[in-house]
């Protein structure tokens, strides 16, 4: 029988464990990719869940921004056009608040409907899982809620009935009460007058579309929902049309996910290419055409990288429906979208897999020559010329680099071209690095840091390519942690709090022109315990440059006691009308025009940036200035704002003040108390992320580094026959690989650390080079020279155990 | 006089998949000082095998090896390597020169490693006593196959160890280098008084050594 070069090819690459690998490889990610994205797709609403979530079963709803809202205690009567509609279509007002309640938790604020139990909006979009639904004033239901709950001021004999779950989002809070329950909420005129609970109402529209649309037309045009552009309308078609729009968009952001198996299988096919070359290599010494080989590899590689990935496709997507009801419970119950088979997704994985399978064999092809011309033993120098033409384009593309970075102009992608030129322009300087450092080891003395400089120059080219791409990898990382870190720590500063710790202010004239009640600011003093008279700081109708709007202090004793104490400059700055800005002052100006703004002039003062100590740090923005030694024009501005602050306080208190209008519901001035930042900060996290990173990167670097001692395995083994031991082949290997990483890591925090210097320098309010924690590059680099050691000292051991079997 | 090389019963086996290989069988032999002994056999009879057991390269499955009266068979790796390079110089077919060291450096890394007193001079004068003076900055690449030899039994003398082992020293020379090569160790064996063993297949080596040992299927037969 007559074999065909054709079919055995073909039986012999199917039986391959790279080809079986492939299969494997391609139709598990295309499982895990399909049931991810299917998961993460079921998530997304259709456009029919939207409108229920948002509309009930209305058709509309108009909400009137700028409408009459109600104090606590008022009727919440509806308008009379309500009852003057046609009859075909039905309109149910619908009020909300935010009130002040106290529940076992403590003080909280919370959302509260006030709508009847057949409210449009209700149907579809809220459960009742316990009791009943409320029907009389005063009656209640809640989400999430403890059964008791009163109010943070006055009286509201709240009776809670029974329990709802919102439906699409099942950890939302709220207070659903029976029409006529607001007006039972008695406060006195001071309480009234000092909280911020306002009902207002929107208005759920249902029947006939066209007659809807005629109504709220004609409604809207004899100004029953206020002015025009005030009030918003929600229609039902209009909602699902946007959310087809936005599933398109999702559908966009989805996109990376698919890159996934193209990459992945771009990498397996790579490798399948290579095993195929060696393959090709020895069939076609025996008589096999190359083209044959290769013609069998395309296509039976690309049929079996189709079929692994539509069943992988297929049965990531049964796994998916299969895991709804998981899915359902881990989303807290809140529906999911409805179920259909993912054919797009099956397609679109499947030409992704195709595509890098495709790719994968052109660059393994074309990658095989380069690869069987490096199996061959003989040393590999770097030549001269190679080293400075790696020079030049290292220096030109660092150029570019500072070029980018300097006209970035705000510009993101600016940047990080900047920053990834200038760590390609350090990978390019790898060679000379190491061309520049393998002749100092190699000294004239025989020994084993001899040896690892020889070996270094026997084959840098080998070696620095294997540097420049580690340093590329560790100069990324490094980049991207400087930047994220620096930039994080200039947002934490922006972040903090304003007001320091032991400090707390309260409004005392908001910029609406109300002055708060005498019995609302003894309130605060009272429950707060502040002895002392506060400080006044008044804010003035006029603003300093960048800097904001101007502060006075009635004396230069209170300006002492909030901003510390001060240099003669600037009380002399202060006592000639001047301002003081806490910070820097860039450009070096000593005066600055303050403009006034109900005058339409600007004046121009003396300016002086201060330091002040953490204790007195009122980051209020703005300038500080002296009321008594204002020129005229800034005098009469009049104030805009005033404040009073207390300092002074003990831990106790500042929490205390932080709370103090969600628990007495009076919120319509504002409190400003010392706020600490919760949680971890994020340069800790981007820390937890690069030691995450390390721990990724470090067997992965082990594994590689343990590859290339073994390809040092014949010196190994030399040495080892003529008597000397792993304690002398240790240092040859340390100090190669020391070598090789120190390079890299040299010529990977190099450029990030230029590149966060520039950005400071151009954006101080963004970059802040100063919070960097340089300590955690430093520590990660030890940490990678670390654990290289150790990867050495296992791969010498490896080498050392090699049996002799050969010698036989 | 005391023989320095001593190896007892020597059985080694080795496992390939389903078929088990005796490498070694019940080998037992003796070197003494001054001795030149030539290990015949075919190949994959076991004489590299031999060689790398009693180098202490490998272990044998039972039996034991002394060397200058310790026994290596109960040594750790590290104490077998350490005796190696005070005790036993070895010639490979291959010669297993350091690429990346010259001639002269070759030689003074074991001189170093064992502490000598000038190890540069001795270097040059092993170099010279071989003839390969001329040679001492020389890479093994840029050396013939004989010169490289030569220098490789200057490693293996250097820093007066009392045996070699030479394992087909001769597998890349022609005629006449192999018969240089043979002289030349016949003449070291008298004149430094150091114990040879030479595995080799070439019948010519059984004209300038004391003894003949051949060995087929890891048994060793005196001839």
């Amino acid at each position: 029988m007559r074999i065909s070069p054709l079919s055995s090819v073909g039986s012999l690459l199917i039986r391959s464990r790279p080809f079986q690998g492939l299969l494997v490889s391609v139709a598990l990610l295309s499982g895990l990719v399909t049931t991810t994205s299917v998961c993460i797709a079921a998530l997304a609403w259709s456009p029919e869940q939207v409108a229920t979530e948002t509309l009930g079963t209305a058709e509309a709803r108009v909400s009137a921004g700028e409408g009459p809202s109600y104090a606590p205690g008022s009727e919440l009567r509806p308008p009379s056009w309500v009852g003057e509609l046609s009859e075909a279509v039905d309109v149910t007002p619908e009020w909300r608040a935010v009130v002040p309640l106290t529940t076992k938790e403590g003080p909280t604020e919370t959302l509260y409907y006030e709508q009847a139990s057949s409210s449009p909006s209700l149907i579809g979009t809220v459960d009742l899982i316990a009791g009943r639904w409320p029907q009389y004033p005063g009656e209640c239901v809640t989400m999430r809620q403890a059964r008791e709950v009163k109010p943070s001021i006055g009286q509201w004999p709240i009776v809670v009935v029974g329990e709802v779950r919102d439906v699409f989002h099942p950890f939302s809070e709220g207070l659903y009460c029976a029409p006529g329950t607001w007006q039972r909420w008695q406060l006195t005129s001071t309480e009234s007058e000092s909280t911020s609970a306002r009902a207002r109402a929107s208005f759920a529209f249902s029947g006939p579309f066209s007659l809807i649309a005629d109504n709220i037309n004609c409604l809207a045009s004899e100004g029953n929902f206020g002015p025009m552009g005030t009030f918003s309308v929600d229609w039902r078609d209009q909602v699902s049309s946007q959310r087809r729009l936005s599933s398109q968009k999702f559908l966009g952001d989805q996109a990376p996910l698919f890159a996934l198996p193209l990459c992945v299988t771009l990498v397996i096919t790579g490798r399948l290419a290579w095993w195929c070359g060696l393959v090709r290599r020895a069939l076609t010494r025996v008589g096999v055409p190359a083209t044959t080989m290769r013609r069998v590899v395309t296509a039976t590689t690309v049929f079996g990288t189709l079929m692994a990935s539509v069943a992988g496709s297929t049965a990531g997507a049964l796994v998916a429906f299969a895991a709804r009801p998981l899915e359902n419970a881990v989303n807290g119950g809140a529906p999911l979208s409805d179920w259909s088979f993912p054919l797009t997704k099956v397609v679109t994985i499947a030409f992704a897999c195709l595509a890098g399978a495709g790719f994968g064999l052109a660059l393994g092809d074309a990658a095989n020559g380069v690869r069987l011309g490096q199996c061959d033993p003989s040393p590999r120098p770097l030549s001269q010329i190679t080293q400075m033409t790696a020079a030049i384009l290292a220096i030109i593309m660092g150029g570019i680099g500072v070029w980018l970075l300097l006209t970035s102009h705000d510009r993101s992608w600016w940047m990080i071209g900047g920053a990834v030129a200038l760590v390609l322009a350090f990978a390019g300087l790898t060679p000379v690095i190491l061309g520049r450092l393998s002749p100092m080891l190699a000294s004239r003395t025989v020994s084993a840091r001899t040896l690892a400089g020889r070996i270094l120059v026997e084959n840098s080219r080998r070696w620095s390519a294997a540097t420049a791409v580690l340093s590329v990898a560790l100069g990324l990382v490094f980049t991207l942690f400087t930047m994220s870190a620096s930039s994080i720590a200039g947002q934490v500063a922006l972040e903090a709090s304003p007001i320091p710790a032991g400090s707390a202010r309260i409004e005392t004239l908001n910029p609406t022109g109300d002055r708060i009640p005498k019995s609302t600011a003894t309130q605060f003093e009272t429950d707060l315990e502040l002895r002392g008279a506060p400080l006044k700081l008044t804010e003035l109708d006029a603003v300093l440059g960048e800097w904001g709007v101007l502060q006075s202090f009635d004396s230069l004793h209170d300006a002492k006691q909030l901003l510390g104490d001060l240099s003669n400059d600037a009380i002399d700055t202060l006592q000639c009308g001047g301002a003081l800005v806490v910070g820097r002052l860039t450009d070096g100006h000593t005066h600055m025009n303050a403009w006034v703004a109900n005058r339409q002039a600007s004046v121009d003062i003396p300016i002086l940036a201060i330091r002040t100590s953490v204790a007195h740090r009122f980051a209020t923005g703005g300038g500080f200035v002296l009321a008594e030694a204002l020129p005229d024009i800034l005098k009469n501005t009049g104030s805009v704002r005033t404040w009073n602050v207390y300092q002074g306080l003990s831990v106790d208190q500042d929490i205390r003040a932080r709370a103090w209008p969600a628990a007495t519901g009076l919120s319509r001035f504002e409190v400003q108390a010392y706020r600490p930042i919760d949680g971890f900060s994020f340069p800790l996290w981007l820390a937890i992320s690069l030691c995450g990173f390390g721990l990724f990167l470090t067997p992965l670097l082990a594994l590689v580094l343990r590859h290339e001692v073994k390809s040092l395995g014949g010196i190994a083994s030399s040495l080892r026959s003529i008597g000397l031991g792993r304690s002398w082949i240790r240092p040859v290997f340390s100090t190669l690989s020391g070598a090789i990483v120190m390079t890299a890591v040299f010529s990977g925090i190099t450029p990030s650390v230029i590149t966060v210097i520039i950005l400071s320098a151009l954006y101080p309010g963004v970059f802040n080079v100063a919070t960097t924690p340089w300590w955690i590059l430093g520590g990660f680099g030890l940490g990678l020279f670390g654990s290289t050691q150790l990867a050495i000292i296992s791969a010498n051991r490896q080498v050392g155990k090699q049996k002799h079997i050969a010698t036989i | 006089m005391l023989p320095i090389l001593r190896a007892h019963n020597l059985i080694l086996d080795y496992q390939l998949k389903s078929n088990s290989i005796h490498a070694l069988r019940d080998v037992t032999l003796t070197l003494d000082p001054g001795e030149m002994v030539c290990l015949f056999g075919a190949s994959g009879s076991g004489k590299s095998t031999l060689l790398n057991v009693l180098a202490g390269l490998d272990l044998p499955d039972s039996g034991s090896v002394q060397v200058c009266g310790k026994a290596i068979t109960d040594m750790s790796e590290d104490e077998r390597t350490a005796l190696r390079l005070n005790a036993i110089g070895m010639v490979f077919q291959d010669n297993n020169l350091i690429g990346q060291f010259t001639a002269r450096e070759n030689i003074e890394l074991i001189l170093r490693c064992q502490g000598a007193q000038s190890p540069k001079q001795t270097a040059v004068g092993l170099l010279d006593q071989l003839g390969v003076a001329d040679l001492a900055d020389r890479r093994p690449v840029d050396m013939s196959g004989g010169q490289r030899q030569r220098v490789g039994i200057a490693r293996a003398l250097a820093g007066d160890r009392p045996i070699v082992l030479c394992d087909e020293p001769t597998g890349a020379l022609d005629r006449t280098n192999s018969d240089a090569l043979f002289m030349l160790l016949r003449r070291l064996t008298y004149s430094t008084n150091v114990g040879v063993i030479i595995a080799t297949h070439d019948r010519v080596a059984e004209t300038y050594t004391d003894r003949v040992l051949e060995i087929t299927d890891g048994e060793l037969v005196a001839s």
